[in-house]
């Protein structure tokens, strides 16, 4: 093995910084897909699929995405929830794969509602 | 890879010898089987101190802890959190005489109050995959030491954390 300079760390470090962000929890945005059975029935499945390869194609290091159970809406599904960091959480519903994609793009990186396809801003608690 | 989830599996030895290893085994089957394996990364971990209710599992971003598991609760156990992102009560963190089970390591009374410093990366890496520790800035302080500090600097630095060790007799290092 070559010998290793100081440099080396950040690209090391560099290569795993999603996943490491993952396990750490903590992300400047979060994208929570609703896998209940319904989302599931629904397409939640491609919903995701679609957002986690639009991370990895677009090399995106700081938007985690998750799942959680059926958020109540069952008939509005696929749905998901955007958080930004210090902001009210967005819930989107009736989702289709390309929907996903446009929402990642215009407001987990560009912060920017895409209020077409909003329900409601805020979480389960606060609205 | 994108993954969503990262299942930490304890393989302490103490979690070893109460059957980690299987439940490890277990889980990637069972995430296999339910064609998960682009979804959710297990990952083998060191001690992250609770091991009296091992076998431990912790899954991230949710934060989730489970304890005490069997090969037998996994298959459910992947369904429900990892597959549809139900939480599994039944197999989280109950305190001694109590009923009511705490879902995420962050507010088990064990843990609430920690502040690592030394060991920061208990519990969060691989052991075993140096390229875990250097994302967690690994070596950055060897690297800062020999690069942009004197000798002195390093010196002063040392005493100034107080840090203790030296053969576990407590003596002040530098």
């Amino acid at each position: 093995m070559p010998k290793m300079k100081p440099d080396d760390l950040e690209r090391i470090g560099e290569k795993i910084k999603r996943t490491m962000l993952l396990r750490e929890g903590e992300g400047r945005a979060k994208v929570i897909v609703h896998m209940g059975t319904c989302g599931i029935a629904a397409g939640a499945r491609a919903v995701m699929k679609a957002v986690m390869d639009e991370i990895e194609k677009r090399n995106i290091d700081d938007v985690i995405v998750t799942i959680s159970s059926c958020a109540g809406l069952c008939s509005r599904e696929p749905m998901i929830t955007v958080e930004l960091q210090g902001e009210p959480a967005v819930k989107y519903v009736d989702l289709t794969p390309e929907k996903a994609r446009q929402i990642l793009v215009e407001h987990a990186l560009g912060g920017k509602i895409v209020t077409e396809y909003a329900l409601a801003a805020g979480s389960e608690r606060s609205i | 890879m994108a993954y969503r989830a990262n299942a930490l599996i304890c393989t302490c030895t103490n979690c070893i010898s109460n059957g980690s290893l299987q439940i490890k085994d277990a889980l990637e089957a069972e995430i296999e089987g339910r064609g998960l394996q682009d979804d959710v990364l297990v990952v083998p971990t060191g001690a992250s101190g609770l091991c009296v209710r091992g076998p431990i599992l912790l899954v991230q971003p949710d934060g989730i802890f489970y304890q005490r598991l069997r090969t037998e609760d996994i298959p459910y156990l992947v369904e429900e959190h990892l597959l549809k992102g139900r939480p599994v009560r039944s197999l989280m963190y109950v305190p001694p005489g109590e009923e009511v089970p705490i879902p995420e390591l962050r507010d088990i009374p064990f843990f609430k109050d920690q502040r690592l410093v030394a060991l920061r990366n208990r519990g969060m890496i691989d052991p075993e995959k140096i390229d875990e520790y250097i994302a967690r800035d690994g070596y950055r302080a060897l690297a800062k030491a020999l690069t942009s500090m004197s000798p002195n600097d390093v010196i002063t630095s040392v005493k100034k954390a107080g840090l203790r060790g030296r053969g576990g007799a407590g003596f002040p290092t530098g």
